[in-house]
């Protein structure tokens, strides 16, 4: 049985042999070339794609591999520079923007001088509605000067330092402002109701005043604390009852307090002082 | 099963063998991958699988080749023949033995196409092609013959390992 099977294996390879041999004849006398070329279709195939991977990953020379990685950490790093930059680019600009209209407001009022501060603080007690500026005394600020910007009348100062003052709003209950309408001119007292959304009162408006919504409201400069024909506000609504002897209107101001940056401190305006002639009578 | 996966493996085996293969070489040798894919297969294949393997291989390889269709088999067909034999009267076939049989079929591969070159045309220097063809080639088989080993075994379990379980 051993023996059979060893001399078929044995056979067979003499077979395989001599056929290798003839195919060998073939194929060098070039007989076999078109079996060859279709054979050999797919092989080649897959050769051309190992090939073409290979040249490009020969191509990619690691030394500039190296050179793309640091030129890609320094661009990086230019980016985060710039992106600084850019940032602290449009606070520039928006700072700009403001003082433009602040330096515009100021070059249309020609009899007064301004001092533009920039607001560093604000009061945040519920009762006080304030805020704080980086200009003081040495700025030739002082207790009692109005400040505005141009959009309207923002309060006044209260109290001063050297380098700093706190500045009253006029949103703040404690404030009281002669104001007249725009339109019918008819005069009342604008009263700050201490509230975020800077809405304040007109009050004592006669009652035969006709009241417009939408209607400017601006200073008399009755009392002396405030120069006359700034802006206080617009009229939002209005009352009035038959049995009340006055209107009140309800006057927004122009100005949203709480993204206040810059103001103007009106630094000619001199509040007269009127307590001398009250105390008289 | 091993029938089929000769003509894939075989083929990729060869397609390697002269493109990339053929980037790596030490002066003028570089690795047979075909020739050690079949002599290792055959180590526990069947004869007549083994046979199929090395006429595969062999005319894949010439196919990519200049030599004439036939060349690589004879000395394949010659090694599967001793491999076949050999691992049928030994208990168990080891690792230097199966290292020793690629390295002697390299030698009569090498041996062979070069007598075939030299009958078709090519000039051949026998000094220069032991120095620059047979020993870098020589060395890469060593280096290689462990790692195709393993994978062809691993291939080889998992697709006898399955004819056996058809078979219970």
């Amino acid at each position: 049985m051993r023996r059979r099977w060893r001399s078929n294996t044995v056979f067979l390879l003499l077979i395989s042999l001599l056929f290798c041999g003839g195919l060998i004849v073939l194929s060098a006398s070039g007989l076999l070339r078109p079996v060859e070329g279709i054979a050999a279709a797919p092989l080649n195939f897959i050769t051309g794609i190992i090939n073409r991977v290979t040249l490009e990953i020969n191509q990619i020379d690691t030394r500039d591999i190296d050179a793309l990685r640091e030129r890609v950490y320094e661009l990086e790093e230019q980016l985060a520079l710039l992106q600084a930059e850019n940032i602290l680019l449009r606070e520039i600009e928006s700072d700009y923007d403001r003082l433009a209209s602040l330096l515009e407001y100021t070059s249309q009022v020609r009899n007064q001088e301004f001092v533009t501060a920039e607001v560093i603080g604000v009061d945040q007690r519920s009762t006080v509605r304030s805020i704080i500026i980086n200009r003081g005394t040495r700025s030739g600020l002082a207790i009692g000067m109005p400040v505005a910007t141009n959009l309207g009348l923002v309060g006044r100062i209260i109290e001063v330092t050297a380098n700093a003052a706190r500045v009253q709003l006029i949103s703040d209950q404690n404030s009281a402002i002669s104001a007249r309408l725009q339109t019918s001119r008819a005069e009342g007292s604008v009263r700050g109701r201490g509230l975020v959304t800077g809405t304040l009162d007109m009050e004592f408006i006669p009652i035969d005043a006709e009241i417009v919504e939408g209607d400017l409201v601006v200073t008399t400069g009755q009392g002396g604390n405030f120069p006359p024909d700034l802006t206080v506000g617009q009229v939002t609504s209005f009352r009035d009852f038959e049995f009340e002897l006055y209107q009140t209107a309800q006057v927004r101001s122009l100005i949203d307090f709480t993204t206040l940056e810059f103001v103007l401190v009106i630094t000619n305006f001199e509040p007269a002082d009127i307590s001398v002639f009250e105390e008289e009578e | 099963m091993g029938y089929y996966l000769a003509i894939p493996i075989l083929g990729i085996a060869a397609a390697l063998q002269s493109s990339l293969l053929a980037q790596v070489r030490i002066i003028s040798g570089q690795p047979d991958l075909v020739l050690l894919l079949v002599l290792l297969w055959a180590v526990h294949a069947s004869p007549a699988e083994g046979y199929f393997w090395a006429v595969v291989g062999g005319l894949a390889q010439d196919l990519l080749s200049v030599l004439p269709l036939g060349s690589s088999v004879i000395a394949l067909l010659i090694m599967v023949y001793l491999i076949t034999n050999l691992s049928r009267q030994l208990y168990s076939v080891g690792l230097m033995l199966i290292t020793g049989f690629v390295l002697l079929g390299t030698i009569i591969q090498i041996v062979i196409t070069q007598i075939i070159m030299a009958w078709i045309g090519y000039g051949i220097v026998i000094g220069d092609i032991v120095q620059f063809v047979l020993a870098p080639t020589l060395v890469y088989q060593l280096i290689l013959v462990l790692p195709v080993y393993g994978v062809v075994r691993f291939i080889q379990r998992r697709i006898y390992r399955r004819r056996l379980d058809l078979i219970r």
